[in-house]
């Protein structure tokens, strides 16, 4: 049994603000067909979506047997603009998606949206955080708030699980505006690069998007499409136009600790044709599987 | 070596700064009640109370309050045979009540009925509300706030405030506050404020971090 999850930020309503086309929600419902219906994708997390979006993805996609989870919870000026669809026949939602935010001074941040799951036909807990985080130029790389935001979800991730210093089955994803070798972001939130140290330390979580910082292939002469270099494409980069700000984090819990693991070969970057002045990002995958013990 | 007499300072400081932390938690729930007593002309209180969950709230329908009233003495043996009180499963909460709408009395009358009681016949009678959950934290700061599904962390004092407003401004508390607002006044209850209404966490506070 696989379950396969996928993180796309639309681009379509930053913020929950609608300013998208109808050609351009068009696009996204395409999308969507394809990623659910094409590639039987089991959990589909969105990003930059309003409430007018939505609408137009529910009336307009085939969604049989497809449950769906959207608060767009009002925050300070803001709200959230995030939510996802799921295959109800794969996962049964426990509880209503859960904003979640926190209050410093006068600051008010967006952590994550947090959906409970267990996965049908063996009884398996499963918690999903997503989150979208503010972009660099409202809270700079340096800036505590960044920090605090790790440290906060960080918290969240050891909430849901069971025991003190082993991570449960946790998947975080989102558009964290943050690169996966960032400090405040990979130190923060124990996201590592090293699966064996993950595999050891139970307490770690796993981000297999370090293997996704360039271009997936190497450079050869004869080369005639380069592919994305990112999950993010920033046309004004002075230095790169390429980042992975789109991750999926994985617990150490996938990584050998029980019957479920991470397919990390199923794991990356959807290199999707698409406008780059409107749609900047490209959805992300990754795909958990159970394997039957051979001992 | 292991450091331990410095580990043992650390953790005086950080008591004291949990203690001033959850004064100052205090005083910003004392301000809020001050307000909305001024607001509702000394109807409405808000304060944080421990309520029972719901299932344990379903569960305290096998016992007949007001029998309570009529033979109190015998409370313990009345008591005996129904489902236990003190296996109730608690949560805080930042409640509201219509504390003139209120007849139900405290336990300086009846010193056998607890408070908790006195709480779950209140929310029964519907003139005590949650308006959203509670979580304090041993240290006084980050305490959480659940308006709905909506989980809200207090880093600080302007945080706590934030988290109240949003609070008191959103459609369902509002609209709870409402009915509490338009509930009859009984004619013979005075407009004194009971000692469960007023400062019911004073001895919860003693017992944990609330």
């Amino acid at each position: 049994m696989r379950l396969s999850f996928v993180w796309w930020n639309t681009s379509l309503s930053p913020a929950g603000k609608d300013r998208a086309t109808d050609a351009q929600r068009q696009v996204v419902c395409s999308m969507v067909n394809i990623i659910l219906n094409q590639m039987q994708v089991d959990f589909l997390a969105l990003g930059e979506i309003s409430e007018k979006d939505v609408k137009v993805i529910l009336e307009n996609c085939q969604l049989a047997n497809i449950g769906n989870g959207f608060d767009f919870a009002k925050v300070g000026r803001s709200r959230f603009d995030t939510g996802f669809l799921y295959r109800r026949d794969k996962l049964v939602l426990i509880d209503p998606l859960r904003p979640i935010i926190t209050n410093k001074g006068n600051r008010t941040l967006k952590l994550a949206q947090r959906a409970d799951f267990t996965i049908r036909g063996c009884d398996k807990s499963l918690h999903v955080f997503i989150s979208h985080w503010p972009s660099l130029l409202w809270c700079p790389e340096s800036s505590a708030d960044r920090h605090l935001l790790s440290i906060k979800l960080r918290e969240m991730v050891e909430e849901v699980s069971p025991e003190h210093g082993k991570i449960g089955n946790v998947i975080l994803l989102g558009d964290y505006n943050a690169e996966p070798y960032n400090d405040s972001f990979a130190e923060q939130l124990m996201a590592t690069r090293d699966r064996v140290l993950a595999r050891k330390m139970p307490n770690l979580l796993y981000n297999p998007f370090w293997r996704h910082l360039g271009f997936s292939k190497p450079y050869s002469s004869d080369m005639t499409d380069e592919g994305s270099g990112g999950t993010y494409f920033h046309k004004n980069g002075k230095i790169t136009r390429w980042r992975t700000f789109d991750q999926i984090i994985f617990s150490s819990a996938f990584l050998g600790h029980t019957e479920w693991h991470l397919n990390e070969d199923l794991t990356g970057i959807l290199d999707i044709e698409k406008d780059l002045k409107i749609f900047d990002h490209f959805p992300v995958y990754g795909v958990i599987e159970k394997v039957q013990s051979h001992g | 070596m292991v450091n331990f007499m410095e580990a043992y300072k650390s953790g005086l400081n950080s008591a004291d700064l949990a203690k001033k932390n959850k004064k100052e938690i205090d005083s910003v729930f004392v301000e809020l009640q001050e307000q909305i007593l001024q607001a509702t002309e000394r109807k409405i209180t808000v304060t944080r109370k421990k309520l029972p969950d719901q299932d344990s709230e379903q569960d305290m329908e096998t016992f007949d309050f007001a029998m309570v009233g009529r033979q109190f003495k015998s409370f313990q043996e009345l008591n005996k045979g129904t489902k236990s009180h003190e296996k109730q499963i608690l949560h805080w909460a930042i409640a509201a009540e219509n504390v003139q709408a209120n007849n139900v009395s405290g336990g300086s009358r009846w010193p056998e009925v607890t408070n908790e009681e006195i709480r779950v016949r209140k929310l029964k009678r519907g003139i005590l509300k949650e308006l959203a959950r509670w979580t304090p934290h041993p240290a006084g700061y980050p305490c959480q706030i659940t308006i709905g599904s909506k989980i809200i962390y207090c880093e600080d004092k302007r945080g706590l405030e934030r988290a109240l407003l949003e609070m008191l401004r959103d459609p369902v508390v509002g609209a709870t506050l409402q009915e509490l607002q338009n509930l009859p006044i009984p004619e013979q209850v005075g407009t004194e404020v009971s000692a469960d209404s007023i400062n019911p966490d004073a001895t919860d506070h003693a017992e944990s971090d609330g």
